[in-house]
């Protein structure tokens, strides 16, 4: 299976077309070349999150000082801002696919834009749920519909409607572009999520890493978090390929290359 | 040890957040690898039968 994979420079017909280096990037709309891509990177980015996910908990359950106001309460961080960005940069992902499916018509950009969506509902999922958890020893209560937390609840909705919308309409060409327009349509709630503690009165607390004036978390507590955050992101794209190589076996399944592979 | 496991009385609160997390993520970890077991199976036993139908004619 891996022997079909080449790497884009080793790959013969790249070589008439060294001199546009950017051609190398269309063979990923090829969905054979994308399957063997993901069948090799697929697990390789696995075992790279395992990893750095578990240097990365180490260090923010063991190695980092407790928080001056929260105790240790605080360690819920090095899952819940992993899990809360991830399912924003998942959405953006996810929409920008779509887009590139619309435009160009490709369909592995549905497919991976389709791979997406519960892996970013999962992630829209632990951000509510670890956040409400931290909610209760700091704040003194699971839930309370101020904006930041009622805009990601807003975002799991969005997921789990593309995903109802995608699974409704029985012909996948159609199904794909409607579920796309939709994740376009909702693309104007990530900057409302990202804002949501500027523009209105929030229990939550601000931005405390993406500050004009440099992070306000102490280095400490900050290296864990950006391993679990890396980690995370390792995780994600372990799963994305994973699921968009059964996207494209299903989708496919009437083709040489898919004969080839199963029987092989 | 108890005492990293009480993280300052809001053990509770801590580790129920990193079981959903870890319990989550590795459900969706999982369900692509198996549903590509699946898929596999699937196509191949459609093949065969198509391969089947073939030769009796």
């Amino acid at each position: 299976m891996t022997s079909q994979y080449a790497p884009p420079g080793n790959h013969p017909s790249s070589r008439k077309q060294t001199r546009r280096s950017w051609v190398w990037f269309h063979r990923f709309g090829s969905p054979s070349y994308f399957y063997q891509f993901a069948s090799v990177w697929g697990p390789r980015s696995g075992w790279g999150a395992v990893l750095v996910m578990a240097i990365g908990f180490y260090m923010g359950l063991f190695v980092a000082p407790p928080d001056y106001q929260m105790g240790d309460s605080y360690r819920i961080i090095y899952i819940h801002v992993p899990a809360a960005w991830m399912s924003l940069s998942v959405y953006v992902l996810m929409a920008a696919t779509a887009a590139v499916g619309l435009v160009w018509k490709i369909k592995v950009s549905f497919c991976i834009s389709r791979a997406c969506a519960p892996i970013g509902a999962a992630f829209a999922f632990c951000a509510l749920v670890t956040g409400s958890l931290w909610g209760r020893p700091t704040w003194g209560t699971y839930w309370i519909w101020d904006a930041r937390l009622t805009s990601e609840l807003i975002l799991l909705f969005l997921y789990f409607g593309y995903m109802a919308l995608d699974k409704a309409i029985p012909d996948r060409r159609i199904a794909s572009q409607a579920a796309g327009v939709l994740s376009l349509v909702g693309l104007i709630n990530i900057p409302i999520i990202h804002y949501s503690v500027e523009w209105w009165n929030t229990l939550h607390q601000g931005s405390t890493i993406f500050r004009m004036d440099g992070p306000s978390i102490d280095s400490r507590m900050l290296v864990p978090l950006l391993v679990a955050v890396a980690g995370t992101n390792l995780y994600f794209i372990s799963v994305l390929l994973n699921r968009v190589r059964c996207e494209l076996l299903h989708s496919e399944r009437r083709t040489q290359w898919v004969r080839e592979i199963v029987n092989g | 040890m108890a005492e990293f496991f009480n993280m300052g009385g809001h053990g509770f609160y801590v580790w129920i957040s990193y079981a959903v997390f870890f319990g989550v993520l590795t459900y969706v970890f999982l369900t692509p690898l198996l549903r590509h077991k699946r898929l596999v199976q699937e196509i191949s036993r459609q093949q065969q039968s198509v391969r089947q139908s073939q030769t009796c004619k």
